[in-house]
């Protein structure tokens, strides 16, 4: 389209792009990728994204294991792990999710719809045994459910040994795993699931976490790895919505 | 020789049609459709397992591994091989320019098919991210990052090798489509994998940038791949089978860097309340607002192209396809901005109002505009006549469009009475359902939507088999060249 | 930038020759809103108008700019040093949460202020109380304890049925309050109700012959048909294994959560497989403390609703 002098000024400077087609493409490259800097940038150069709280800690490789069977199973596609501050949803669910919460989720989880009820407080809100039958068929005790029956979980032994793998995967993006809990890291995941002796190591490595056989059954299984993340959503931090800090603010 | 002969010919030395490359176009354009029932079943599937859950076969076909099969057969095979079939039709013609290297093109196809079938096979064997519309794993996403920068080469070469100064509008919108999606992918997938030899990978970012980044790639793979992508479309096929010309020029380009622009920004509106800070939300909000204007610019020049041919909507199903799409781009974009608002978010995010808006988008705009094409593109790629069917084409558009109205009414209804359901207090002050009380209160909408569904797959069905049985007829008879009078 | 348009065709990738029209032939299209320009350019047959779009598109395109403006300056908004503009209403989403729920409690109809302040006494003598409270504790049973013990509280294997009136732990609002608040055998309540049903065949007490003289023993205190021989020779077995627990009369100790015997229900169910499981491995369900996730309010509230749930 050619432009002329009684062209608005702008059709007139669209015209140098328009004609040439690697300066075309370069000036969209650069005109669609200021929104995506000036909002992502700043959220980790600021210093108030992420609010101090005490209490978060990485996931223990058991709970690491299960985070995976989640995310395999595209679980986030009904279940949404983000509790906003609504008067509702804190009394449904309980307070509202602080980013702090999810600051070791890669990637995060927070989904989008809810189709079944927000999960970012499930932990320790039933018990293990409720959760293994509810994965095993969801309308053995909920009737009126309409989730799949994850059943296969109970019988698929949990591939023990990926769990080095996958914890140096996240040492590597950034989760501050210690030396310590590295080399421990199958030890560890045993010991929570209650397969060893004895989890007072493993519990001193990672505070507020809870070691037994989350299936009541021998072995480890992806349903002690799913059930033992499920009870620990939520349960790292205790904060009261009614007087927030000022550093929630923001 | 008569003036006139010479006339002719001067014209056609200037004019001389290129040989251009349609037989990929015929392979996308295949591809486009296969995909589309394939998707649209998954679709259909899925929905049907939310109305009855013994369908979830596990491990391999429970909903959430399903959904993700449906959502990328939808966007990226169908849609994904609609536009890139479509783009390189009219690059080719819009520029007078052959598409350089036919090999290139064949990898573009063969490679794009690849990478769908192996996301595919992904989710149903449980290797996904598990981040919205961006599933597949790092091995499919290196992969698919060659394929698009091969397309990418392919489309700025044809554009480089044009024989007109300009570079027609359909074509800006194909460019920043290609572009913005290179762009978004490779940043959004930045991932380290577990070990090279395992599919699974760790996102580079976590918890709240992790979510900004993925929305930001999410709302831009509607405003780039379902959006600019789609109006290229509009912008070539809809003049053409209306047969009139584009009506402003400048409405094109306010609208075009508008949307390239502000589309960046709108992501935040998908994480409205959450603890991504205030005041990323605030500014995604904004421009969504702002995007109301430019977006209904391109439905404007849709809808005045068309101006004057509106006699034909009764006769031309093709042309009717297109304008509905155009009206239901416009109804989607007004919603979207409305949705974006933060408080209306508040009521609306998380439920099947979400869920309605996407399919008053994916079904109304970017189906109907796919399907105008290809019945465009069809006879014409294919040396044929007209389709082969006029009444499939009618039963087509009646039960894609009744479709439509039940999917997004029924989601609409759900969505909206969960919203308020949740919030619900009773008089004495207290929640007046539960959660599960919402989930019983969805069901009778749930199989409306999948009645929906079906009526729109068996509407694709018509067009499959349509197109099969048009390329199937034998071709029509070389037209006598013309004979100059004497 | 108002280069003569010779000039600015000159800097483009390649311009073509302009088709010649002959003489005598029509004229070229012109753009009717563009009239000064030459031929309309075309696009493989697709001619482009250059109309000016509605004033009331250009308009309502700039309010939505204004709009956005206001936003900025009235919310938090753009990211700056150390943080973001606050915006001058002073609104932020979580600050907004304590103050709507502060209108909220205020708003509130008396009989919330007088439950919250009543005392179980004075609960228990207000019928409206006892009405307000069990309504309320509607909600929050189905969000909190429906999932295991069902919608209308009639529970399912191994989760007690809350609607017979056979309480293990107690009937009465404090016993229900007090188990609702610290859950049972949970790991992470210290003051947890726990007992132990122990396994009495896996742990050595009792011999198959007796675990299953056992079994019949219980069916025919249930009522429900059995060997009678088998249950007869069961008879001392009982009072030295189970009576310490379950009682004499084997009636129960809701003060150690052990079920009555007498009556037909059985947490685990009555077939003969299931009593033995329960005999040979003992049994020992568990239920979350509630106490710290829901307010003493809500708890007492969902006392009410589920002790009114068998009326």
């Amino acid at each position: 389209m050619a432009t002329d002098e009684k062209s608005p000024r702008f059709a007139r400077l669209h015209g140098r792009f328009e004609r040439r087609a690697v300066r075309f493409a370069l000036a969209i490259l650069v005109v669609l990728s200021v929104g995506g800097i000036v909002e992502v940038a700043p959220l980790f150069a600021l210093e108030n994204t992420v609010e101090k709280v005490e209490g978060i800690r990485p996931y223990t490789p058991l709970e690491l294991a299960g985070r995976a069977v989640y995310i395999r199973e595209g679980c986030y596609v009904c279940h949404s792990q983000q509790i906003r501050p609504f008067r509702d949803e804190v009394e449904r669910y309980g307070p509202y999710s602080l980013a702090a919460e999810s600051m070791y989720d890669h990637p995060f989880q927070w989904g989008s719809k809810r189709t079944g009820p927000d999960l970012a407080r499930v932990g320790n809100k039933y018990s293990d045994d409720w959760h293994v039958r509810h994965l095993i068929n969801p309308r053995e005790v909920v009737p009126a459910s309409i989730m799949p029956s994850y059943a296969f979980l109970a019988t698929t032994p949990l591939r023990v040994e990926r769990i080095d793998r996958l914890m140096r995967a996240h040492l590597r993006v950034g989760v501050p795993y210690s030396e310590e809990q590295l080399a421990n890291a199958r030890a560890d995941l045993l010991a929570q699931a209650g397969a060893a002796d004895d989890a007072t190591e493993m519990l001193g490595r990672y505070p507020k976490s809870q070691a037994r056989n989350f299936d009541g059954q021998p072995g480890v299984t992806e349903m002690d790895a799913l059930v033992a993340y499920l009870q620990m959503l939520g349960t790292l931090v205790e904060f009261d919505w009614r007087r927030p800090r000022p550093d929630m603010i923001r | 020789m008569s003036e006139a002969v010479a006339v002719v010919a001067k014209r056609a030395a200037v004019d001389e049609v290129p040989d251009y490359d349609d037989h990929v176009v015929r392979l996308f354009i295949i591809a486009s459709v296969f995909w589309a029932l394939v998707g649209m079943t998954m679709g259909v599937l899925i929905a049907a397992q939310m109305v009855w859950p013994q369908l979830n076969v596990e491990p391999w076909f429970t909903f959430g591994r399903l959904r993700p099969v449906h959502t990328s057969g939808v966007v990226f095979a169908f849609g994904g091989n609609a536009v890139i079939g479509t783009s390189l039709y009219c690059v080719q013609r819009t520029c007078r320019a052959r598409l350089p290297g036919r090999f290139a093109a064949e990898f573009v196809f063969w490679g794009y098919q690849l990478f769908i079938v192996l996301a595919a096979l992904g989710y149903v064997m449980g290797v996904t991210q598990s981040r919205e519309y961006a599933e597949p794993e790092w091995l499919t996403d290196l992969w698919l990052a060659i394929v698009w920068l091969t397309y990418l080469g392919l489309f700025i070469g044809t554009l480089l090798k044009r024989r007109e100064a300009h570079i027609y509008v359909a074509n800006w919108y194909y460019l920043a489509f290609i572009v913005a999606v290179t762009v978004l992918h490779v940043v959004n997938n930045l991932a380290v994998p577990v070990a090279w030899n395992e599919a699974d990978s760790v996102s580079l970012f976590s918890g709240v940038q992790d979510a900004m980044t993925q929305w930001w790639y999410g709302h831009n793979a509607v405003g780039f791949f379902l959006t600019a992508g789609f109006l290229g479309i509009m912008y070539y096929y809809l003049p053409k089978q209306a047969d009139a010309p584009i009506w402003s020029y400048r409405l094109s380009i306010i609208s075009f860097w508008s949307l390239v622009f502000m589309y960046m920004w709108a992501g935040p509106h998908h994480l409205h309340y959450t603890s991504l800070p205030d005041w990323v939300q605030t500014l995604g909000m904004t421009f969504t607002i702002m995007l109301w204007m430019p977006s209904w610019a391109s439905a404007l020049n849709g809808f005045m192209t068309a101006s004057g041919r509106w006699d034909r909507l009764r006769t031309d199903p093709v042309l009717r396809f297109m304008i509905v799409a155009v009206v239901f781009y416009a109804v989607a974009t007004f919603e979207g901005p409305f949705m974006g608002v933060r408080t209306v978010n508040g009521l609306s995010h998380y439920t099947e109002w979400t869920i309605s808006h996407v399919h008053s988008g994916a079904l109304g705009w970017n189906g109907f505009i796919v399907f105008g094409a290809i019945y465009y593109l069809v006879p014409r790629i294919w040396g044929r006549e007209a389709m082969h069917s006029r009444a499939a084409l009618e039963w087509h558009f009646w039960l894609g469009l009744t479709g439509i109205m039940l999917y997004v009414t029924a989601m609409w209804g759900a969505g909206v009475m969960q919203g308020l359901m949740w919030r619900a207090y009773t008089s004495l002050g207290f929640l007046q359902y539960s959660f599960l009380d919402t989930v019983i209160a969805a069901k009778p909408y749930y199989a409306m939507r999948l009645l929906g569904g079906v009526l729109y797959l068996a509407g694709a069905g018509v067009m499959a088999w349509n197109v099969w049985r048009t390329i199937q007829e034998p071709r029509p008879a070389p037209a006598p060249a013309p004979v100059p009078a004497e | 930038m108002s280069l003569p348009p010779d000039r600015e065709e000159r800097r483009g990738d390649w311009v073509p020759p302009r088709p010649q029209v002959a003489p005598g032939a029509p004229d070229p299209e012109r753009d009717p809103n563009s009239p000064l320009r030459h031929t309309l350019p075309t696009f493989d047959g697709i001619r482009e108008l250059d109309s000016s779009p509605p004033k009331v598109w250009t308009y309502i395109y700039l309010l939505t700019f204004f709009a956005a403006i206001w936003i900025w300056v009235a919310y938090p908004a753009w990211p700056w040093f150390g943080g973001a503009t606050p915006g001058i209403l002073g609104w932020n989403s979580r600050g907004d949460l304590p103050r709507a729920a502060a209108i909220a409690e205020a708003n509130a109809p008396p009989v919330a202020r007088h439950f919250a302040a009543a005392s179980w006494e004075e609960i228990e003598a207000s019928p409206e109380l006892r009405a307000y409270g069990a309504a309320a504790g509607r909600g929050l049973f189905g969000e909190n304890c429906a999932p295991c013990h069902g919608g209308n509280g009639r529970g399912a294997r191994g989760f007690p049925n809350l609607a017979d009136g056979d309480w293990l732990w107690g009937g009465d609002v404090e016993a229900i309050e007090q188990t609702l608040r610290v859950g049972i055998r949970w790991h992470s309540s210290d003051e947890t109700r726990t007992s132990q049903m122990p396994g009495f065949g896996a742990q050595g007490m009792m011999d198959r012959r007796q675990v299953l003289d056992m079994v019949e023993w219980l069916r025919g205190s249930g009522g429900l048909e059995h060997d009678a021989a088998a249950a007869q020779r069961a008879g001392p077995v009982f009072a030295e294994n189970c009576a310490s627990c379950h009682g004499e009369d084997a009636k129960g100790n809701q003060d150690l959560g052990a079920p009555n015997l007498t009556d037909a229900i059985s947490l685990y169910g009555n077939e003969r497989a299931s009593l033995f499981q329960t005999l040979w491995h003992g049994r020992g369900g568990v239920m979350p403390a509630f106490g710290g996730r829901l307010s003493d309010d809500m708890i007492r509230k969902l006392v009410l609703h589920v002790r009114g749930l068998g009326e």
